[in-house]
């Protein structure tokens, strides 16, 4: 234990992380009167947090000024080199560069519903075959149901242009048929009284809320059902502290439960706070650091599962560019994305989507002329069930190491890097640059989102929490995030971590209060 | 939006220590913790308090103290510790130098001493002891001792931290 400072401060539950599942668990915490805190490394972003009356609040990145906080900072682990470059503590994304593998994830109040593509997609339900048998499809609907209510996905009403051209792409390549999905937006009626798309009754032109393309970036017409404004406002509603910009440095017990040092970005201070409760959220990376931290670098959790860090995994993440399609794209209008493409193994089970994302050029600041020819141009994204379950560990400078590439599954890769090949192919474009950033031949990987690594399992020898999410053998600590996937999905993930959020949240609020804390 | 809660102020830890005597800093230090375990990696240092200082009446103490931390800060990078041996770094960011080595000893959960009578350094520097005691979770406050023919002498406390 280490020291009573008089500036502790005591809660039920300390809730690391607002992302989709550190926001979802705070809530329903507090929502059953526990005195909870939540903290979040980033600012508040956008239009909702300049009126949130608490906190550090940031616009989002726009304009040339204004996009050099769109990256907060820089991660390197590869061979030799070891660093951590912050660039602006306050900035929307940061990048882990590992040997073969870049990852970016999101910084700020809300985590990665922020910048994610609003889908709401639920697994099929061989994908809960991995998991411990308390845990089924079956098991999990009223969970993806309260998801459901607190997000309301839907499919876009009227399919924008770009997904029009996606679906003619398809039908080009034979590629098959394209999926519409839901998604967590506030879409505005496209057609009302008054008569077109965006003409609101009073047959004065509004604009289309839920149309923006720049939502990938932040939403500043917050059509976009962030968790700040869903999941994040319950748990304020019902009490609990945000401190936004307080990033967790390290982990460790207490005499009732656990410790967590805590780094005021915005004052400089460090303090310690207390509960017999903590939940890791910081995303998948941000736990695994703090657990791989606390066992082999601080030693303040030594007894945690060999299995923490086992399992990790890209989500089979896979970029492609279609330069310049021959037709009308219109690139820029419509939610980031809006249809996708399903293909299935020979056995039927979900095996790779690929979806057109369209690109955010209203907020960059580009020279018009570009912005017109860029307006042709999309992006392809694909995501797959890929056999990768890479060990990550932490160096001797506290930096994570994944060792994770193409090769581990190149079956998977080739296949997605051919389908989007031809599904570019099918706008008939200047250009298909498969395989971004890469060249097409590259080992290397990029992934939007990292999984795994405190994989959810019956036991410790095959992961590192049970089906309720508490870490095992230590009883108070859970972890609800994207480290919890035992396997790939191979599908946008966030919805599942959510529900799985929603299903630790009852046992975080009925676990006693841990009387041994492993030495 | 909401109800929102004002945040309560967020004392610092490290605050008590900041320009803190040397009586103060082990009153301070002997009431907090051992580390169950040493740690691992490389942990980066901040001079608290120097001997040379304590003379100096509290206000001109905690300024030269704060000079002659900025000053130390440049040149030592901190510790790095692994496999119960441990040594200073100095200097360069990238790639710094490794001198003041040490040994690190600890019984169950007795106190966590750095013990620099090792044969690779310089018959001064053997004299040294240290001990770390755990301030929050990875981050912690040392003593350096020099060992003299009267006892065990304090002269420089400093914070470790991941």
């Amino acid at each position: 234990m280490a020291a009573t400072n008089s500036d502790a401060q005591r809660w039920d539950a300390v809730v690391v992380g607002t992302g989709f599942g550190g926001a979802v668990v705070g809530a329903r915490l507090a929502e059953r009167g526990l005195r909870v805190l939540m903290l979040e490394r980033g600012p508040w972003w956008g239009p909702l947090g300049a009126e949130h009356p608490v906190g550090p609040h940031r616009p989002f990145p726009r304009g040339a000024l204004g996009l050099r906080k769109l990256l907060r900072g820089v991660h390197l682990s590869r061979g030799s080199r070891s660093l951590e470059l912050t660039l602006h503590r306050d900035g929307l994304y940061e990048l882990h560069v590992f040997e073969r593998l870049i990852c970016a994830v999101a910084s700020g109040v809300g985590g990665g519903s922020l910048v994610y593509t609003n889908m709401q997609v639920q697994p099929e339900d061989d994908f809960f075959d991995a998991f411990p048998q308390e845990i089924t499809a079956q098991e999990m609907q009223p969970h993806y149901q309260a998801v459901r209510e607190m997000l309301r996905p839907m499919p876009v009403p009227e399919p924008p242009v770009k997904a029009q051209a996606f679906a003619r792409a398809l039908a080009r390549s034979g590629a098959g048929e394209a999926n519409y999905p839901e998604l967590a937006v506030a879409f505005a009626e496209p057609r009302s009284t008054g008569g077109g798309p965006g003409h609101a009754p009073s047959g004065r032109r509004e604009p289309r809320p839920g149309y923006a393309g720049t939502c990938i970036i932040g939403c500043e017409d917050r059509s976009k059902l962030t968790l700040d404004s869903t999941y994040v406002a319950l748990a304020e509603r019902n009490g609990a502290q945000i401190r936004a910009l307080s990033v967790v440095k390290a982990i460790g017990r207490s005499a009732d439960g656990y410790e967590v040092r805590v780094e005021d970005l915005a004052g400089g201070a460090t303090f310690v706070v207390r509960a017999p409760r903590l939940v890791l959220s910081a995303g998948t990376l941000g736990t695994l650091r703090l657990l791989l931290a606390a066992r082999d670098r601080h030693r303040t959790l030594p007894k945690l599962p060999a299995a923490v860090g086992r399992g990790f995994t890209p989500n089979g993440d896979m970029a492609a560019f279609v330069h310049r399609a021959s037709g009308d794209v219109q690139s820029d209008v419509g939610p980031s994305i809006s249809a996708y493409v399903q293909a299935r193994n020979r056995e039927g089970r979900h095996r790779h989507l690929v979806a057109e994302v369209g690109l955010p050029l209203a907020a960059l600041p580009l020279p018009h002329a570009l912005r017109r020819r860029l307006s042709h141009s999309l992006v392809l994204f694909g995501m797959g069930r890929d056999g990768i379950a890479d060990e990550a560990r932490i160096d001797g400078r506290g930096q994570l190491r994944i060792a994770a590439d193409r090769l581990d599954d190149p079956e998977l890769f080739d296949e997605l890097q051919q389908a989007m090949q031809r599904i570019g192919e099918g706008y008939a474009p200047r250009r298909v640059l498969t395989h971004l950033p890469y060249t097409r031949s590259s080992p290397s990987l990029i992934s939007v989102h990292p999984l795994g690594g405190a994989a959810i399992a019956s036991d410790p020898a095959h992961g590192a929490v049970d089906h309720t999410g508490e870490v095992f053998g230590h009883p108070g600590l859970f972890v609800a995030d994207g480290s919890l996937y035992p396997t790939p999905p191979g599908l946008p993930p966030s919805m599942t971590i959510a529900a799985l959020a929603e299903r630790i949240a009852t046992f975080v609020a009925t676990s006693s209060r841990p009387t041994a804390v492993p030495r | 939006m909401t109800t929102a809660i004002a945040h309560p102020p967020a004392e610092d830890v490290r605050a008590p220590l900041a320009g803190a005597s040397f009586d103060h800093l082990a009153t301070m230090f002997d009431d907090l913790p051992h580390p169950s375990q040493p740690p691992h990696g490389v942990l980066r240092g901040q001079a608290v308090a120097l001997a040379g200082a304590q003379r100096l009446p509290g206000w001109a103490r905690q300024a030269v103290t704060s000079v002659l931390a900025r000053l130390i800060a440049p040149c030592w990078r901190g510790k790095r510790i692994a496999h119960g041996s441990g040594s200073n770094l100095w200097l360069p960011i990238g790639s710094p130098l490794a001198f003041g080595h040490f040994a690190v000893r600890q019984d169950h959960d007795g106190p966590l001493l750095l013990d620099y009578d090792v044969s690779d350094n310089p018959a001064p520097l053997r004299r040294i002891v240290g001990e770390l005691r755990t301030l929050a979770p990875g981050l912690y406050l040392g003593r350096m001792d020099l060992v003299t023919g009267n006892g065990r002498r304090p002269v420089l406390y400093f914070t470790l931290e991941h």
